[in-house]
């Protein structure tokens, strides 16, 4: 009688216990606290010495003063340095708990091997040698593979003592104020130092030195600046979305904390502070609303990420961008800007437009994946400066903002780079076409829609840089801001710098001119709402954009052109076609 | 007390109110550090970490009250300054009205 020895079962696996989703909850909130502290550690500072109070009282409250503002820094830098350590620990979890996962497969698999080699042992009674040696090999392999197993089970349990021993270490090291303010004493502050660095966005960085710069930080920097200025990191052209995402939350959670408390209070806030308050609602309505989407081909919620915030910026009018999709991996990527009216509290309207755009470009292409951002990044014309729509000041301004947060975009990339497409829209067109011919908007496709014009100085879409062949005008026929542009063979452009520019749908302009026109078009009491039909669900409009940003062209509806006759005022054509309502069909339609 | 000093009430005033409002962004910092979840720590980690949090929670609430009282000991000054001044009138006042 032979005797085979089967190696044993290996017992269960422990747990990889915690949750790294909630660890990201608790980083969070430690990061948003940190940076409330930060700010009161530079108020201190900066009001340790009053204009306008001198003297023996003054020089008391100013030493006080000076305290504080040390103690404030402790604090934060205690509440940074554990936050970092949650911040890793979360990151390890993941990993670990997938590991785990994996040696649970491994297990399973191991213990079917051992099942089966028993049963055939058990099932043979006069084995010849060769059989016999079979029987003996596949034992043999089951304990090598069963050691290999063990191994990485016993790994797995140290490098899950090792995470949580880290957090623990955190956590003692800085347990209270005398060791937080032992650990900061005579030491530089991280935030301050990596700030000095060349290449950083407070050292007027180009978005690639920016991005270098980041990319060259520590992770302890990274998070250091992170509380310390999230207002630097937020609007830091170049730097990773992901990031400006986490930057601008925290931005946005502690200006609303602040402000709701003294509205709470029954103050009443002074003109910048409640446009800071509705431009903070309005960023928060519109992430909310946006994260009720959802992929329209997986059903995946849609996680919108806040790409820029500044709530006081231009006076009150603010700044904000938000995305839908990673901006930084997707195959390809769209900016939309808006324009007149467009401002802080207009976040929620312009953040649907863009997942419209997301959602016609998925539908275009199911294959690749998609990031549409709106951007509201400059001083649009607005509220009470509207009138200033009639002059190309603040495209010219805004062309140069809008070019650099697209070279940011370029830079922030990882892997090679998307297929990039900026549609502007009414006097976001405007803006659109300076960044490209003031500032060689680094665009593949360039989309204007409800165009009032190009800019007195564009005379074809040739003179934008991306090649006519890749300018695509979407100008309806009903709509009455594009009928400003100026149109036709006795045009000038612009006149006493009132207008801004050539017709871009008219034939002699030499864009692409797509379909645009609206199943409801010229209906109701409003004459410019044939204006703002472009971003809709179902429309031509939304159809072709979605094509152009997956770049097929072929899939585009093309429109005829615009044209003017010197006998009589120009004629559109479309204006003759019967429009269509286009929908797309997907698990979520 | 030394030889000079010059004061304009209202900036004492103002930078008060400014401390009472970081005081106020302060408490909520010390609240929102209280109230971190911690559950999603491996149990023997999530208790150290909850009596961290409620210890650093009361150290910032602390350094909040700590700029409440700066705030308030600024008014306190402003209305001190205002004392002073007000007896020094009087002071002349009273001299100036037994003058012939």
């Amino acid at each position: 009688m032979t005797t085979i020895p089967v190696p044993a079962e290996v017992g269960a696996i422990l747990e990889v216990e915690g949750d790294p989703g909630v660890v990201r909850t608790f980083v969070d909130d430690l990061l948003a606290s940190a940076v409330n502290v930060d700010d009161l550690d530079t108020f201190a500072r900066d009001s340790a010495t009053l204009e306008g109070w001198s003297g023996a009282a003054a020089d008391a409250y100013g030493r006080h003063v000076r305290g504080a503002a040390a103690d404030a820094d402790a604090v934060s830098a205690a509440v940074r340095r554990v936050a970092r350590a949650a911040d890793e620990y979360a990151q390890t979890l993941t990993t670990l708990q997938a590991q785990r996962s994996t040696l649970e497969d491994r297990r399973a698999s191991y213990h079917g091997a051992r099942a089966d080699l028993l049963a055939d042992i058990r099932a043979t009674t006069d084995a010849d040698a060769a059989a016999v040696r079979e029987l003996e090999d596949r034992a043999v392999a089951l304990g090598t593979q069963r050691q290999t197993l063990v191994e990485d089970v016993d790994r797995l349990g140290r490098a899950v003592t090792e995470a949580e021993q880290l957090v623990l270490d955190a956590l003692q090291s800085f347990s209270t104020l005398d060791k937080a303010r032992a650990a900061v004493t005579g030491g530089l502050d991280l935030a301050d130092v990596a700030l000095a660095r060349p290449g950083s966005p407070a050292s007027g960085g180009s978005p690639e030195e920016v991005a270098a710069w980041w990319a060259g930080l520590s992770e302890d920097e990274q998070l250091a600046v992170l509380a310390a200025h999230p207002e630097v990191v937020g609007s830091a052209d170049g730097i990773p979305a992901a990031v400006r995402d986490r930057a601008n939350r925290l931005l946005l959670e502690t200006d609303l904390d602040a402000l709701e408390l003294r509205e709470e209070r029954g103050e009443i806030l002074p003109a910048d502070d409640r446009a800071a308050l509705e431009n903070g609602r309005a960023a928060r309505a519109a992430l909310a609303a946006g994260a009720q989407e959802v992929d329209p081909l997986t059903g995946e919620q849609m996680v919108p990420l806040l790409h820029l915030y500044d709530a006081r910026a231009f006076g009150g009018d603010g700044r904000v961008a938000i995305a839908f999709g990673d901006p930084d991996t997707a195959d390809h990527v769209s900016v939309m800007v808006p324009g007149l009216t467009s401002n802080g509290t207009k976040a929620e309207g312009n953040a649907e437009a863009a997942f419209h755009i997301y959602e016609s470009a998925r539908y275009s292409d199911p294959g690749s994946t998609v990031a549409s951002i709106m951007w509201i990044g400059y001083d649009a014309p607005s509220d009470t400066d509207s009138l200033t729509v009639l002059q190309e000041g603040r495209a010219i301004e805004g062309g140069e903002r809008l070019a650099r947060y697209v070279e940011g975009l370029r830079a922030s990339r990882e892997g090679g780079p998307a297929h990039l497409t900026v549609v502007g829209h009414s006097y976001g067109s405007t803006t659109t076409a300076h960044a490209a011919s003031d500032h060689g908007l680094a665009a593949d496709d360039i989309v204007l829609v409800g165009s009032p014009g190009a800019g007195g100085e564009v005379d074809h879409a040739s003179d934008l840089g991306v090649g006519a062949d890749h300018v695509w005008s979407g100008n309806n026929s009903h709509d009455v801001v594009a009928m400003l542009a100026d149109n036709g063979w006795v045009g000038g452009g612009t006149f006493n710098g009132v207008g801004m520019g050539n017709d871009v749908a008219e034939d002699d302009f030499g864009a692409n001119r797509f379909q645009a026109e609206s199943t409801t078009r010229g209906t109701g009491w409003d004459p410019t709402a044939d204006h703002t039909k472009y971003f809709d669900q179902d429309t031509e409009s939304i159809f072709n954009i979605g094509q152009i940003v997956v770049g097929d062209y072929d899939e585009v509806l093309r429109a005829e052109h615009t044209y003017d006759p010197w006998w009589w005022d120009p004629i559109d054509p479309e204006r003759d076609r019967e429009p269509r309502a286009i929908e797309r069909e997907g698990p979520d339609r | 007390m030394s030889d000079r000093y010059e004061v304009q009430p209202y900036v004492l005033a103002r930078s008060a109110q400014q401390w009472r409002d970081q005081a106020a962004r302060a408490r909520t910092a010390g609240d929102r550090l209280a109230d971190a979840p911690t559950a999603g720590f491996a149990p023997r980690v999530a208790s150290a970490a909850s009596s961290w949090t409620a210890t650093w929670g009361r150290t910032v609430r602390t350094v909040a009250s700590g700029a409440d009282t700066v705030g308030e000991e600024l008014l306190a000054a402003a209305s001190a300054y205002g004392t002073v001044d007000q007896a020094a009138h009087d002071r002349f006042d009273t001299w100036l009205d037994g003058a012939p």
